[in-house]
C-alpha cells in the first residue's frame, strides 16, 4: 500500500512579487503521518495549498492521486460569531458528499462518537472552547471521508491540554481511518510524536526530509529548523 | 366627491403598490443582508447603490432608458467586484472603498453635466416608492424569488462558504463561483431596491434586519429565516407607519429596523445575564 499518493516535483510558487517555494520535490505515501515545519514565511501553508489546488504554482508539477481530501485552515470563521450550531456544520459538510441521507447520518453518528462531542452539538460553534472548535472542524472534514487530511497548524488557539488531546485524536483517526496525514507546524515542541518523518521548510526550499529520531539526535536540530 | 375614510385611502393603487415595494425590497435584503454581514463586507449596498447611480445618470445624458442603466451598472458593478479582488489579492472591502469613491465622483460629475429633468437621479439617490410601477413590483419579486431558490438549492454549500471560504473550497465546494453569485444577486437585491429606499438607505435595509437576527438565533437556518422575515415585518410595518403619519417611507423603514436590531440587542444582553447567573 505504501504507493505514492501526492507528489511535487520541482515547484516553484511566486505571490506577487515573492518567491515562497523554490524547486521543492517531495513525495508523500499513502497512510504516512508527514509533519511539516519551518519557521513563519517559510512556505508551509502554501505548499499543502498547491497539494489542494487552491494555490496555482509557477513552475514544477504538483499531483495528488485522490480527489477525497479534507482541509482545516489556520483561521476560522469564530471572531465573527457564526450563527450556527456544532450539528449544523457537520451535517452541512457531510452534504454533497454522494452518500444517502442513512448513511450520512450513521457516519455522522459514527464521528461525532468518536470524537466524543454529542454534548456539544446544539451549541453555538462560536460559543465552543478553542479544543471543542478543533473537534467540531475535524468532524466536518472526516463526515467527508477524505483520504488525506490536512492540519494547518491546529496548535494556534490551544492551550497545551487541549493542542495535547487533539494530538491524539489526530494520531487515532490516522490510526483508525489509514488516512495520509500532513502536519503543518511552525514550532518544533509541537510536533505530533506519532510523526514519524518530518520535513523541514526553510525559505521556500526543504532543508531536511527524514526520520524524526535522525532530525532531533541531531545536537543542531533547532539549527537546521530555525537557523 | 365622497369624504375616503382613513383607512379607505390604503386601498388606492398608489399605496398598495408602494405597501408591496417595501414587503417584497424588505424581504429580498434581509435575505441578501444575510450574506452581506456574514462576509463581512456590510458596504457593498453603498457602493453598488453608487454604481447604479452612476449607470443611471450616464445612461440618461446617453440618451438611455435611465432605470436600465442603472440597473447594469449595479449589476456589473458586482458581477466584477469577485474577480477583481481575487485577481488583485485585495480584500473585497479594499476594492469597495476605491470603487465606492470612483463611483460617487462618477455619479456626482453626471449630475453636474445633467441639464434635463433631474427627478430620476433624485429618486435613484432617495427612492420614490410612489413612482414604482406593476413591472417595477414583479421585477423586485422576480429577483426576491431567485434569491429564494439560490437559499434553497444552494443551502449547504452556502452556508460552508460562508463559514470559511478556504476550507469549503479545499473540501470539495465551488466555493468561489457561489461566492460570486452572493455579489451578483446582492447586486440585483440593490438596484431592484433603489426605487424603495433611495441609494444611500438601502444600505440600512440590507444590514439592519441581518444584524437584528444574528443577535438573537443560535442555528443558521433560524438566521436566514428571521433575517428574511425581519425585513418583510419593517417593511410592512414601516411603510404602514409612514402611511399613517404622512412621513417619508424609506427612512421610517429604517428607523424601525433599528427599533428591531435595539429590541434584539437588549434581549441577547439580557439572556447573557440570565446565563451568568446560572
Amino acid at each position: 500500500m505504501n504507493n505514492v499518493f501526492a507528489s511535487a516535483e520541482n515547484l516553484d510558487v511566486i505571490l506577487g512579487s515573492k518567491k515562497i517555494l523554490s524547486r521543492v520535490n517531495l513525495k508523500i505515501k499513502q497512510g504516512e503521518f508527514i509533519t511539516l515545519i519551518g519557521p513563519n514565511g517559510s512556505g508551509k501553508t502554501t505548499l499543502v495549498k498547491c497539494f489542494l489546488g487552491l494555490v496555482k504554482p509557477a513552475g514544477g508539477k504538483v499531483s495528488l492521486m485522490t480527489e477525497k481530501y479534507g482541509y482545516i485552515p489556520q483561521s476560522s470563521c469564530e471572531e465573527r460569531g457564526f450563527p450556527a450550531t456544532a450539528g449544523e456544520l457537520i451535517e452541512t459538510a457531510a452534504a454533497g458528499t454522494g452518500m444517502n441521507k442513512d448513511a450520512v447520518k450513521k457516519e455522522i453518528n459514527e464521528i461525532i462518537t468518536e470524537l466524543k462531542i454529542q454534548k456539544i452539538l446544539k451549541s453555538r460553534f462560536y460559543e465552543l472552547s478553542g479544543g471543542e472548535k478543533q473537534k467540531v472542524m475535524l468532524a466536518m472534514v472526516l463526515v467527508r471521508k477524505p483520504e488525506l487530511l490536512v492540519l494547518d497548524e491546529p496548535n494556534l488557539n490551544l492551550d497545551p491540554y487541549a493542542y495535547l488531546n487533539f494530538l491524539k485524536l489526530a494520531d487515532a483517526v490516522h490510526k483508525k481511518h489509514n488516512i495520509t496525514v500532513i502536519f503543518v507546524t511552525h514550532m518544533i515542541n509541537t510536533m505530533p510524536v506519532s510523526s514519524a518523518r518530518v520535513v523541514v521548510l526553510k525559505k521556500g526550499e526543504i532543508s531536511f526530509d527524514g526520520r524524526a529520531d535522525r532530525l532531533f539526535g541531531k545536537k543542531n536540530a533547532m539549527e537546521k529548523i530555525y537557523g | 366627491m365622497a369624504k375616503k375614510t382613513p383607512w379607505k385611502k390604503y386601498m388606492d393603487e398608489l399605496y398598495v403598490k408602494a405597501f408591496l415595494s417595501c414587503v417584497i425590497t424588505g424581504a429580498s435584503c434581509g435575505l441578501a443582508g444575510a450574506f452581506i454581514l456574514l462576509l463581512e463586507i456590510p458596504f457593498v449596498g453603498v457602493a453598488v447603490s453608487h454604481a447604479a447611480m452612476a449607470g443611471g445618470v450616464w445612461g440618461v445624458i446617453l440618451g438611455l432608458p435611465g432605470k436600465l442603466s442603472a440597473f447594469a451598472a449595479s449589476i456589473l458593478m458586482s458581477a466584477l467586484l469577485g474577480p477583481v479582488s481575487d485577481r488583485v489579492k485585495s480584500s473585497v472591502n479594499s476594492i469597495l472603498s476605491v470603487m465606492f469613491a470612483f463611483l460617487m465622483a462618477l455619479a456626482l460629475l453626471g449630475v453636474g453635466l445633467f441639464e434635463g429633468h433631474r427627478q430620476m437621479l433624485y429618486s435613484v439617490l432617495w427612492g420614490n416608492v410612489f413612482l414604482s410601477g406593476w413591472m417595477d413590483i414583479l421585477f423586485s419579486i422576480f429577483v426576491l424569488s431567485i434569491e429564494l431558490l439560490f437559499i434553497f438549492y444552494y443551502y449547504n454549500r452556502l452556508m460552508f462558504v460562508l463559514f470559511n471560504r478556504e476550507m469549503a473550497a479545499a473540501n470539495g465546494i465551488k466555493a468561489r463561483g457561489i461566492y460570486y453569485m452572493m455579489l451578483l444577486l446582492t447586486g440585483a437585491v440593490v438596484s431592484a431596491g433603489l426605487n424603495t429606499a433611495g441609494g444611500l438607505m438601502i444600505f440600512g435595509m440590507i444590514i439592519l434586519p441581518a444584524a437584528a437576527a444574528k443577535q438573537v438565533c443560535v442555528s443558521f437556518k433560524s438566521f436566514i429565516i428571521l433575517s428574511g422575515a425581519a425585513g418583510l415585518f419593517s417593511g410592512a410595518c414601516g411603510s404602514l407607519l409612514a402611511f399613517a403619519f404622512n412621513l417619508p417611507l424609506g427612512a421610517t423603514v429604517v428607523i424601525f429596523m433599528a427599533g428591531i436590531f435595539a429590541v434584539s440587542a437588549v434581549y441577547k444582553h439580557f439572556r447573557q445575564l440570565r446565563f451568568k447567573k446560572i
